[in-house]
């Protein structure tokens, strides 16, 4: 298959069915990922959250006398991001009122997820991160046999205790056996879904990358816990949902800007904010705020590079 | 000016076709920071009611041959002037236990800019009755949405209705934030042009709420006098790139260049720059 | 030192952790009327930074009186509204007389000074118990917090207006609030806290 330019979506020459199916297919493995882990509870999270997405965007098509395109997956993918950034155990209301949110005030008002200024699922979990903390993160559900038990590396690197690598396995927390969001774990899986991209669609994986490096950079520099520069990053990288929003929704082509260099700056402006808020921040995990705001900064840092080249071209004058 | 309008005429475009809050996007802070029940939305509605009146009429009664740099001191001090007394009283000689953050946005609307901009816009270009027209049907506007919104929030955000408590299965915290304000806003706004669209489909043009295209006789409120007061006037109450009574029709940048170069303001040489 | 990091702590938490415009709406409907305007933002935010940074710094001394006097919120702003007012005719009669600025200037400087952002800023400081260097602090990120919401308000007018797939019904305003609502709640990552409780 031939791969998507940026171009080609932004021109909307390229259907949604073939972008959102790349994201589906992505999707597919953390969630046989947190299925295997989790057992069946996995399956009832995602299921309310996709039907949840789904039949909000289907009531407001009917209100605002709309077409329903059923082959537009975007509401799948929004609901399966969505609840693959949550813990297993959490209540099934949860995933519902974040694909809610994400579907009526992320989607529908900006005329679908082909145009929308915002990612919706990350407006959906960022939504119920702030009304429903305590469910968000509590990854209690099934941690008995997990490496740190119910505490997740977020919790830790809060805590900003004194940490040594080698006192915990490695392996276990890449590949996922750490108490944390139930698809979005393991950094292995991550990684792959990066490689998937890189076949894909090239150029977005831009901002994720730019967005991993200032992330891991912060980390080297503004510590949270006590223990050596790699540990620190490492710890930073693989807790919460970094990765996952690193492939999933900083690549959304429909919030990301077009050319390279601003996305390049977008993934390190979302880097500096995520970094900053879990250091300042209330939360265990920003990420998604984090990508609101630098949807949000994105136009600013667009039109600021292309004014870049026209003062140079001034000055040649 | 003229005095022709009815009550009704003024109250429709006051209150609902261009509604301070949800059109005219004046008045939000009250509403988006401290309306989160219904007790604190009737406290915050009944002062700007009352202020909004007063201070109108009194603009129209007496201020019409002041400056304008030396009417906006005046508003405030007005405000001030109406909103402390009672609120001292509130605070020392009754029971009423006022939260802190009550205490503080209820001064707050002495400078409310739905005040600002209904003085500047109408009272001042007004005689007193029309002026009192203007106010009470902003004002009812205003209280509407502040009393609705914050009804909502209760509701979903504690629970309540009134402090009473309402068997909901879910509260969302998120409502009695800002954020939660402005979608409750978003969609209040959604339906209103939704209406307007059906009952006044006039004051629709290309999806966005526009002036009408037959404008009543009376110059009082015509497009023209906005106007040809922000020609003398950049910096109007009113917002610049909107139609009669403040419906924002949100246009590209080249857009919004092009109607400033019309008002006869060069955004290149009111750059920060300079 | 220690003036300069309260000064930068404040100033930082004002712009970002608790945004003044965009996570406590105040100021939020001057965001939306100047963000039709950009090329006043540089001189308006500059304009709102000096009247809240003269006001936090008079109202500071006003603040150590209130908190020994026990002074009532209703004449604590009262006395903020003279002192802003004060300011105000100060700033716009030195403009007039001296520097022969024009209605338009003074116009400019009216939204400036008269906004709830402004007004707020010294029951901020008092609520907050900031340092006077704080004070100074929040008046200045203020300003800086005020160009950032005006700024991206901007843009995203720009982005509706260019969005043709909008539904009818939430074309314009409809569409702003909610494009608003996301930004804040964006900038509720920082802190899950009201202003004032």
């Amino acid at each position: 298959m031939k791969a998507l330019s940026d171009k080609e979506t932004k021109n909307k020459t390229v259907r949604p069915l073939r972008l959102y199916g790349d994201y589906l297919v992505m999707l597919a493995a953390p969630f046989i990922l947190a299925l295997s882990g989790y057992g069946a509870r996995p399956l009832a999270v995602i299921s309310v959250a996709i039907l949840c997405a789904v039949l909000s965007d289907m009531l407001f098509c009917v209100i605002l006398k709309r077409k329903f395109l059923l082959r537009d997956l975007s509401n799948i993918c929004i609901g399966a991001a969505i609840a693959l950034m949550l813990p297993a155990g959490v209540p099934l209301y949860v995933p519902a009122v974040a694909s809610v949110f994400a579907v009526i005030t992320a989607k529908v008002p900006f005329g679908g997820s082909m145009r929308t200024p915002f990612v919706p699922a990350a407006a959906g979990f960022a939504f119920v991160s702030v009304c429903f903390k305590e469910q968000v993160f509590d990854f209690s559900y099934n941690s008995a046999q997990k490496m740190l038990g119910e505490r997740s590396l977020g919790a830790l690197l809060m805590q900003g205790n004194a940490v040594r690598l080698n006192a915990i396995n490695v392996f276990d927390i890449i590949s996922g056996n750490v108490a944390g969001p139930m698809g979005a774990g393991c950094g292995l899986l991550m990684a792959a879904c990066l490689v998937f991209l890189l076949f894909r669609r090239r150029e977005a994986l831009l901002a994720p990358l730019s967005f991993i490096a200032v992330c891991a950079l912060y980390a080297a520099i503004l510590p949270r816990v006590n223990a050596s520069v790699f540990t620190s990053i490492f710890m930073e990288l693989s807790s919460g949902s970094l990765l996952f929003a690193a492939a999933f929704l900083l690549s959304d082509n429909a919030a990301q800007p077009e050319r390279a260099i601003t996305k390049i700056l977008n993934g390190a402006v979302c880097g500096l904010f995520c970094m900053t808020m879990r250091a300042v921040g209330t939360y265990e995990e920003t990420v998604c705020f984090a990508v609101l705001l630098a949807n949000a900064f994105s136009p600013i840092i667009d039109s600021a590079v292309k004014k870049l080249p026209s003062k140079k071209k001034g000055a040649e004058k | 000016m003229s005095n022709k309008l009815s009550f009704r005429d003024v109250f429709v475009r006051g209150a609902v076709i261009f509604n301070p809050v949800l059109v005219q996007l004046a008045g939000l802070c009250p509403v988006v920071a401290a309306s989160t029940s219904l007790k604190s939305a009737a406290m915050l509605s009944a002062v700007a009611f009352a202020e909004l009146i007063a201070v109108c009429v009194i603009a129209s009664a007496f201020l019409k041959k002041v400056p304008r740099w030396v009417r906006m001191p005046l508003y405030l001090i007005i405000g001030l002037v109406l909103i402390c007394p009672v609120l001292w009283y509130i605070e020392t000689k009754t029971l009423i236990n006022l939260s802190l953050s009550m205490k503080i946005y209820i001064p707050l609307i002495a400078i409310n800019s739905v005040v600002a901009v209904h003085c500047e816009q109408f009272a001042v270009k007004n005689s007193v009755k029309l002026a009192f027209y203007d106010a009470a049907a902003v004002g009812i506007g205003a209280s509407a949405v502040f009393v609705a919104v914050g009804v909502l929030r209760e509701l979903l955000g504690s629970a309540t209705i009134g402090g009473m408590p309402v068997n909901i299965p879910v509260t969302f915290k998120g409502m009695l934030m800002p954020f939660g304000c402005l979608v409750i806003l978003g969609f209040a706004a959604a339906l209103l042009k939704s209406f307007v669209s059906k009952k006044y489909p006039e004051y629709i043009e290309n999806g966005v709420l526009v002036a009408k295209k037959e404008e009543p006789s009376e110059p009082v409120i015509t497009q023209e006098s906005v106007e040809a007061e922000e020609q003398t006037d950049e910096t109007s109450s009113e917002p610049i790139n909107e139609d009669v009574q403040g419906g924002i029709k949100i246009g590209t940048q080249e857009e919004i260049d092009e109607f400033l170069k019309s008002l006869g303001i060069d955004t290149q040489e009111t750059g920060d720059e300079q | 030192m220690k003036i300069i990091t309260d000064l930068f702590l404040t100033a930082f938490y004002t712009v970002f952790v608790q945004n003044l415009v965009l996570s406590s709406g105040l100021g939020m409907s001057e965001a939306f009327r100047v963000s039709a305007k950009p090329g006043t933002f540089g001189r308006i935010a500059v304009m709102i930074s000096g009247f809240s940074v003269v006001t936090s710094a008079l109202c500071a001394a006003v603040n150590i009186y209130a908190v020994e006097a026990e002074l009532s919120y209703a004449v604590r702003a009262a006395v903020y509204g003279i002192v802003l007012a004060a300011v105000y005719a100060v700033v716009a009669i030195t403009a007039r007389l001296v520097f022969k600025a024009s209605d338009k200037f003074l116009g400019t400087l009216g939204i400036a000074a008269f906004n709830t952002l402004v007004f707020a800023i010294p029951h901020i400081n008092n609520s907050a118990a900031y340092s006077f260097a704080g004070s100074i602090g929040s008046g200045l990120g203020a300003g800086v917090a005020f160009i950032l919401a005006a700024a991206l308000i901007n843009k995203g007018s720009q982005l509706i207006a260019e969005n043709e797939e909008i539904p009818d019904a939430f074309k314009g305003t409809p569409a702003m609030f909610f494009y608003v609502a996301l930004i804040s709640l964006a900038f509720a990552g920082f802190t899950d806290t009201n202003l004032f409780g």
